[in-house]
């Protein structure tokens, strides 16, 4: 039988699943601070998918990517913070391994 | 009356502070000043005074009758409405004479000591110290209560410490000037204890009686005692007791038989010091004093004095028989002349007593600035086996020398020591022989003294009537018989006898110290040449030369001393009263005693030792010589018995200290030691415990909580997502349970 493979909202969630838990994988294992940014964008984007699916096939409005078109753009605010916290710990510590930086150690 | 005393009062007072201030300059500046400056002035600050006293005797004398007593008292001590304690000034003839005495005696002592001290290395300080010692004697010469006495009275033991102990880098002086200053404490033990004995009781006397305000100066007090042994009954035995204490101080001072063992030591002094010591200013002190308060003196306590005055005179003429240093063969003579001193008030003689004092100052002063020229110009030799024919070297000194051994052997009419001598003996006599136990009767006053007529009494009578006046009225107003235990009994007599013999004595071994040192011939050449290379310089020479004229003529009745000391007492005084009896033969027996103990000397000594070896090796002599060359082991016996007691006190109070007193603090000791461990076991565990726990908890806690902040990014990220799962798995596992699908 010619078995059509319909996209439903589970295939979304699933995808945004394995992208969140990639994002987080790369966020607890990568030391490169660039790798954590990375994680962290793909975190958001798994979140993004997720708002789309869910409007999509909720309310059927456009509410959904209008949230995924702020989380971007928060996200590109947050890249260009996190970027200069991390040039300003490679001119102190003149690497981007944050796991030099464990100052804050108790 | 008081216009004409007042002035003499404060050139007392002037003369007596003078010192004071000269003490304080130099003792201060005097480093700064340089030897001449400090030796003259300190001699010119004692000249000063000398002179106030000259102008005072002067004034004195120019009074003639009309000199009276002056007494500036000022009120001290308020005790009752009509008990005061006073200080104050008491000129009378006894101070006026004193003062004269001190002061020309320490001015030449001053002169030589420029001389004698030049080479010292503290040469300020020494006259600093003198000049302190002049004034601590003139104060209690012009004192005129037994406070202001007994206050100068330690000042001269003080000063007397400081300077026995002037060469303080020598043991011996070191030593023998605590030894002098322990003494002494003995002796003013008891003199404390008389004063406070004499102001209660006399106190209470006086308020007893109607005498005003008391004022306790020692005159009123020798009005209160003259009252109390005129009385019929006698007098009380507490005044007997009060006498023998004061006479305590005394005994210490003047160095009397029991304490006498300070004085031969007190040779390690310099010898200017020796001079001022012996003669003008320490044992002076207490002949003084005892004169002073005569009147408080029972015939029991006078009978005391007189027996300690005896015994004195006796032993330490022996002893200076055998000795061999220049100074300690003087220190036994004074010794032996205070022993006639004391002897003579004892026996009554205040006069004679007091009149010796004087005259012996001024020969004994320059026998011992003799003593002391010789031994400058023998390079500080003082033994006389090392001396000899010394004569030709320093004639002047040693014409000096001889004149003072004249005097104080008595050679008649020339000399002063044979008036004040004669007029002991004389009193010794008269007491012996009862001739005075007749003379009196206490219902004789002044005014009538004249009219009594006893043969013995003619001189004093004039001055019974002379100074009947005013203040002095108080004084005479009973005649006693002063000593009348024992008068005119069998063994009396001794008190005659002895000293005759003595005074025998007295000139042999003096002309044996003069035959030693200056004549015979040289024993050590080194020694000789010194001497007459050296010689003796001016300073020391003109000294000398004062005294030797003062040792001839304070005797005579010219220069008043007699008259002085005679006016303080006008009816009791027995100076004069010496019968016609004794009047008669005395002198040719002390003129004999001068001949043949002076003539047995030069027979004996005129070779040297040669012949007294050879009498020491006579069967017998040799165990006598030993004992009285040791001093009769007075020494030695207090070393032993004094020591082996204070031993014996110590072992005691040693055994009670260690078992009795520090068994308790121990016992003390251990219990609240324990008490203090437990309280200090409960501090450490409970208290801290608790407050150590808390903070071990709290630090527990941190570390525990300190582990996951790692300060890792990575890990904080891992923790998050794992308590986002934690969480997520804990609400799906409710909601399961709560749908009932886990069954």
């Amino acid at each position: 039988m010619n078995h059509v493979l319909h996209i439903g909202l589970n295939h979304y969630l699933v995808l945004a699943a394995i992208l969140f838990a990639a994002g987080l994988c790369t966020m607890t294992l990568k030391r490169n601070a660039i790798g954590i940014l990375i994680g962290v964008e793909l975190v958001l984007n798994a979140a993004n998918v997720n708002l789309i699916a869910f409007s999509h096939y909720g309310t059927g409005l456009i509410d959904g990517q209008v949230t995924a078109i702020f989380v971007i753009v928060l996200a590109a605010a947050e890249a260009a913070v996190a970027l200069a916290i991390f040039l300003n710990f490679y001119n102190r510590l003149a690497t981007v391994d944050v796991d030099r930086g464990d100052r804050l150690r108790g | 009356m008081f216009d004409d005393v007042n002035p003499m009062i404060w050139m007392l007072t002037a003369a007596t502070l003078l010192p004071l201030g000269g003490f304080v300059v130099l003792i201060l500046l005097g480093k700064r000043m340089g030897r001449a400056l400090a030796g003259w002035f300190g001699t010119a600050v004692i000249g000063t005074s000398a002179v106030l006293a000259l102008l005072v005797a002067k004034r004195w004398m120019g009074l003639g009758e009309h000199a009276a007593v002056a007494d500036l008292i000022i009120p001290w001590l308020q005790l009752k409405e009509n008990l005061v304690l006073s200080v104050g000034v008491h000129v009378d003839g006894l101070t006026v004479a004193m003062t004269v005495m001190v002061t020309i005696v320490a001015t030449m002592i001053h002169l030589f000591s420029v001389g004698y001290m030049w080479d010292d290395v503290r040469f300020s300080r020494f006259f600093a110290f003198l000049n302190l010692f002049c004034f601590s004697m003139l104060g209690l010469i012009v004192g005129n209560t037994l406070i202001t006495m007994f206050v100068f009275w330690e000042l001269v033991g003080l000063c007397s410490y400081l300077l026995i102990g002037f060469y303080f880098e020598k043991k011996s002086a070191s030593n023998a000037a605590i030894k002098a200053f322990v003494v002494n404490r003995i002796g003013d033990f008891g003199f404390i204890l008389g004063i406070a004995g004499a102001f209660f009781w006399l106190a209470r006397e006086a308020s007893a009686g109607s005498h005003g305000v008391i004022n306790l100066t020692i005159s009123q007090m020798n009005h209160i005692g003259s009252g109390l042994l005129a009385a019929p009954g006698g007098a009380p035995l507490w005044l007997t007791a009060i006498g023998l204490l004061l006479f305590c101080g005394a005994v210490g001072k003047s160095a009397q038989f029991p304490l006498h063992v300070w004085l031969p030591d007190a040779m390690e002094g310099p010898t200017p010091v020796s001079a001022l010591i012996h003669a003008a200013t320490m044992v002076a002190a207490g002949v003084y004093m005892v004169g002073r308060i005569f009147d408080l003196l029972t015939p029991q306590a006078l009978l005391v004095i007189a027996a300690i005055g005896l015994i004195t005179l006796t032993m330490a003429a022996l002893i200076a028989i055998t000795q061999f240093d220049i100074k300690r063969v003087l220190a036994y003579s004074t010794l032996s002349q205070l022993g006639y001193m004391v002897m003579g008030i004892g026996l009554g003689g205040y006069v004679a007593g007091l009149f010796h004092l004087i005259t012996h100052a001024f020969f004994k002063s320059l026998l011992f600035l003799g003593s002391g020229a010789v031994i400058h110009a023998c390079h500080h030799e003082q033994d006389m086996r090392k001396m000899g024919g010394l004569f030709r070297a320093i004639p002047i000194t040693a014409i000096t020398f001889i004149i003072a051994t004249f005097a104080i052997s008595g050679l008649p009419f020339v000399t002063s020591g044979f008036y004040s001598k004669d007029m002991i003996l004389g009193n010794a006599w008269d007491y012996a022989s009862g001739a005075r136990t007749v003379h009196s009767t206490h219902a004789e006053s002044a005014g009538e003294h004249g009219g009594e007529a006893t043969a013995a009494e003619t001189p004093t009578a004039e001055h019974g009537g002379e100074a009947g006046e005013g203040e002095t009225a108080a004084f005479h107003a009973p005649a006693l018989n002063r000593q009348t235990i024992g008068a005119g009994r069998a063994w009396a007599w001794m008190f005659f006898w002895i000293p005759l013999v003595i005074a025998y004595v007295t000139a042999f071994y003096m002309f044996r110290a003069v035959m030693l040192t200056f004549f015979t011939r040289p024993r050590d050449e080194h020694v000789f040449h010194h001497a007459k290379e050296h010689g003796v310089p001016w300073k020391m020479k003109i000294p000398l030369i004062v005294l030797a004229a003062g040792a001839i003529v304070v005797g005579f009745p010219q220069l008043k001393f007699v008259g002085w000391i005679e006016s303080t007492r006008p009816a009791e005084a027995w100076g004069l009263q010496i019968s016609h009896a004794a009047h008669g033969f005395l002198f040719v027996w002390a003129g004999i005693a001068f001949a043949v103990g002076g003539g047995l000397a030069v027979l004996i000594y005129r070779n040297g030792f040669g012949l007294a070896t050879k009498i020491r090796r006579l069967p017998g002599v040799e165990p006598i010589y030993q004992v009285v060359y040791n001093k009769f082991y007075v020494d030695e016996l207090y070393n032993h018995v004094l020591l082996k007691l204070t031993m014996a006190a110590c072992q005691v109070s040693y055994f009670w200290d260690k078992w009795v007193i520090d068994g308790l603090v121990n016992v003390v000791g251990t219990t609240v030691r324990s008490v203090a461990e437990f309280s200090g076991m409960f501090d450490r565990h409970v208290i801290d415990g608790s407050a150590n726990g808390l903070a071990a908890v709290t630090q527990g806690a941190g570390r525990l909580v300190r582990v996951p902040q790692t300060g890792r990014i990575r890990n904080y990220v891992l923790f998050m997502v794992l308590t986002v799962l934690l969480a997520v798995g804990v609400f799906l596992t409710v909601r399961m349970v709560q749908n009932g699908m886990l069954g």
